[in-house]
């Protein structure tokens, strides 16, 4: 007699006692062996019987035939298919500018060397995040690191030498094509790690200006900060608002920073010295900061929210006529016919300086390091090499406009005949010196930035943000035990 | 009958002694996954979290040196201008665009509930489609309409003869842009959840109603806002905890700027954590900042159970 009613934990054992039932006959019937009982039975059943008839039939009598014909040949070729004889294709992955694959150069790559590369591709910021948190964790994630110089203070203790990994091959490192200043961006501090990173794209800041509107006011192209105000008080006054004198960015932090740099170095005193002390907040420093509102004032409304893309439109729409903040990119883009209405009317020079100061154009190098943490530091200088080579520098000019690091490839007659403002950034190159070097630059950068950002908005006077900035750079560079 | 009581107990006891000990855990087989997840996803970060909080973080190379430091970050908050004014930012920032978004997602909801269906079907569809936008993408769009020498907007004003506006190049409009923007999109989630319960709501108030002679604007304030009290605070809650964590679209549109007109909590917090690398300062920031959206969410929380 079954019970009426069942409980749960009842229900639950009688459930499992069945599961159990079925997956152990289910186990026992796939593993053990088969018992057949076998038990006679008697069928019945009527079938259709068929009978097969084997006949003989006439056939008639085949006949092969073979004919052979002289083919002439011109001449055998033997195919050497040069691949390393049991080198198996090895994968690396990559972050940071490697180079674009639609012109087949990761392809190229892999057919040449058996390296396939992946490419991680990250917005600027991304990129500097992943990358400090893979490197200086020792993790294997990207085996070539493609880095933007100021970063290279804080990375130099996490990537492998290049110097052994070279030799190993066979090849001479430093190259002696490549330009030593941009060379030694991958060694910091100089000479403790050794070179860490191989140059790849020479960024070069510069001051870009119109020609046609110079020749206009019947002067020569500024050489000083107070030649672009006074040019550019002329140009606003006459001809705004189809035209403004000077352009700027005014984002906080790189923004803001990258655009003022310049004028304080050319001023003659760096943001912060060889001690890490700060510096806005000096006689040379408050002359900047007077010289951006100054520039602010003149130029079109709305820089106070400008990055990068909108200060070249600014320019290649012809509604602003200088810059000491336009980098190669923005310059292709002077150049093109189709975006641009002032083709052939732009042209390139080192940053103005103050009298008695250095002009100092700024570096934006991309230069490639092997991680630490990667396990296939050999495979990833073999692509590194590769990949700086002459030829594939000149491709990437062409592909996406990075300037080579190659004394050859920057006075190479037919590169110099398809971007005429080569030459401007050779020159430029040759008074270049990289932002401040230390591994705290991005909280500089991110301090000094945002109140150079509020004094073109006009949030904060030029006294209180230069007390600010060095007060705030201190602090910070103290709780990170950058004077101890 | 106590006697009974007794005999059953007993009966549980043996009952309970003779099953398996797995049988008795095996719930804690079921959530054991389950809750493991979640402590890897979770709990971990959050207790890692609340140990930078108290301590100084330095990168080493295949390791982090967390030193203990007491209450140190958290002091430092207090004297800190920019957190100062990015927490008053942020709470304006909340105030406004919660507020702006229930009125009009409520009006909108509204006026939906009152069209023809076929007509309800094709104005939600269409008012649905700021919703399911990335943020950044929305930013970036708004950006170049609100560029002031080439953008769209500026043109659309010049063309009735109003000065161009400098949007997001002005400290003074610089913040208000971007609320509209938000109060742009956001309004259609609350336009979802209002509509939702305005077409739930029972009918026989609103015929009590009708039948006193209540005017249509009496009916909607005396009737259906009381009525739609949970779905206020449900929409309080998820907006309130929503609209505090703003970041993206500053970062996309402003970066924070001009200087630091338009920087939240959330985007300081980045800050410090991703450029300065102070992750003890940025993690004794998050755990204040966690800690007043929990108080926060308790609170509604506390409310939404009481309704």
């Amino acid at each position: 007699m079954l019970p009426r009613s069942m409980t749960r934990r009842q229900m639950l054992r009688a459930g499992g006692g069945v599961a159990l039932g079925v997956g152990g006959a289910a186990i026992l019937a796939a593993c053990g062996e088969t018992q057949v009982v076998t038990q006679e039975k008697i069928v019945t059943q009527q079938v259709e019987k068929i009978v097969q008839v084997e006949k003989e039939v006439p056939v008639e009598k085949v006949v092969q035939q073979i004919v052979t014909k002289e083919v002439p040949v011109e001449r055998i070729v033997t195919v050497v298919i040069e691949q390393p004889i049991g080198r198996p294709r090895v994968r690396l992955r990559g972050t940071g500018p490697l180079g674009t694959p639609e012109t087949g150069i990761f392809d190229k790559l892999l057919s040449e060397t058996q390296i396939e590369l992946d490419h991680v591709e990250q917005p600027y910021a991304a990129t500097y995040q992943s990358l400090l948190i893979n490197l200086s964790q020792g993790g294997s994630a990207y085996d070539i690191a493609s880095m933007d110089d100021p970063w290279m203070p804080q990375f130099t203790e996490f990537l492998a030498d290049i110097t052994p990994l070279y030799q190993g091959f066979g090849w001479v490192w430093p190259d002696p094509d490549m330009i030593p200043a941009i060379v030694d961006l991958g060694d910091w501090p100089p000479g403790k790690y050794g070179p860490r990173a191989v140059p790849n794209i020479g960024n070069i800041q510069s001051f870009a200006y119109r020609t046609d509107v110079m020749e206009d006011l019947g002067v020569a192209p500024p050489v000083t900060w107070d030649d672009v105000a006074e040019y550019s008080a002329k140009i606003t006054g006459d001809m705004a608002p189809d035209l403004y004198g000077y352009t700027i960015r005014g984002q906080p932090g790189n923004p803001a920073m990258t655009s003022f740099l310049p004028i304080m170095r050319g001023f003659g005193r760096d943001v912060i010295d060889g001690d890490l002390n700060p510096q806005v907040n000096t006689e040379e420093g408050l002359a900047a900061l007077d010289m951006v509102v100054t520039l602010k004032n003149l130029a079109p409304p709305g820089v106070e929210n400008i990055g990068h893309h909108e200060l070249g439109k600014l320019i290649y729409t012809g509604l602003a006529a200088m810059s000491g903040d336009v980098w190669p990119d923005q310059l292709l883009k002077m150049y093109t016919p189709d975006l641009s209405k002032v083709v052939g009317k732009i042209d390139v020079l080192p940053e103005p300086a103050q009298p008695g100061a250095d002009h100092a154009n700024m570096t934006g190098v991309w230069l490639f390091g092997v991680p630490q943490g990667s396990e296939n530091h050999e495979a990833a200088a073999e692509a590194i090499h590769w990949l700086t080579q002459a030829e594939n520098q000149k491709e990437n000019m062409y592909a996406n406009n990075w300037p080579p690091v190659r004394f050859s490839l920057m006075d190479d007659p037919g590169l110099l005949a398809d971007f005429p403002f080569l030459a401007g950034i050779k020159n430029a190159a040759s008074v270049a010196v990289p932002r401040p070097r230390t591994e705290h630059y991005s909280i500089v950068e991110e301090i000094v930035g945002r109140h150079v950002s509020a004094v073109i908005a006009e949030q904060e006077s030029v006294g209180d943000a230069a007390r600010l900035a060095d007060e705030e750079v201190r602090v910070a560079l103290e709780e990170k035990g950058a004077y101890s | 009958m106590l006697n009974v009581l007794r005999r059953r107990r007993g009966d549980d006891i043996q009952a309970i002694a003779k099953t398996p000990w797995w049988e008795l855990h095996l719930k804690y087989f079921f959530i054991a996954p389950s809750l493991a997840l979640l402590a890897v996803m979770a709990v971990f970060p959050a207790i890692m979290s609340w140990r930078m909080a108290f301590s100084r973080v330095t990168f080493k190379l295949g390791e982090l040196e967390i030193e203990p430091i007491g209450f140190s970050n958290f002091t430092k908050a207090f004297s800190d201008n920019l957190i100062i004014g990015s927490t008053v930012r942020t709470a304006v920032w909340v105030l406004v665009v919660v507020s702006a978004e229930i009125v009009v997602g409520l009006i909108i909801a509204f006026l939906m509930s009152k069209l023809h269906s076929r007509a309800r079907m094709v104005f939600t569809a269409a008012l649905i489609i700021p919703l399911v936008l990335p943020p950044v993408s929305v930013g970036a769009g708004w950006l170049v309409m609100m560029d002031v020498n080439f953008g769209v907007l500026n043109y659309l004003l010049s063309l009735v003869g109003i000065e161009p506006l400098l949007w997001l190049a002005d400290d003074r409009t610089a913040l208000p842009s971007i609320m509209l923007i938000d109060i742009w999109q956001s309004s259609m989630f609350v336009f979802i959840l209002m509509y939702a319960g305005i077409l739930s709501l029972p009918q026989d108030p609103y015929e009590a109603a009708a039948i006193d002679g209540a005017s249509p604007w009496q009916i909607f304030r005396d009737v259906t806002i009381p009525l739609l009290r949970p779905t206020f605070v449900v929409v309080l809650l998820l907006r309130t905890l929503d609209a505090a964590r703003i970041a993206d679209r500053m970062l996309a549109m402003t970066r924070g700027g001009p200087g630091s007109s338009t920087e939240t909590v959330t985007l300081s917090i980045y800050k410090y954590a991703f450029i300065h690398f102070n992750f003890g300062y940025a993690s004794a920031l998050s755990v204040m900042f966690q800690v007043v959206l929990i108080i926060l969410a308790t609170f509604y929380i506390r409310r939404i159970l009481r309704t």
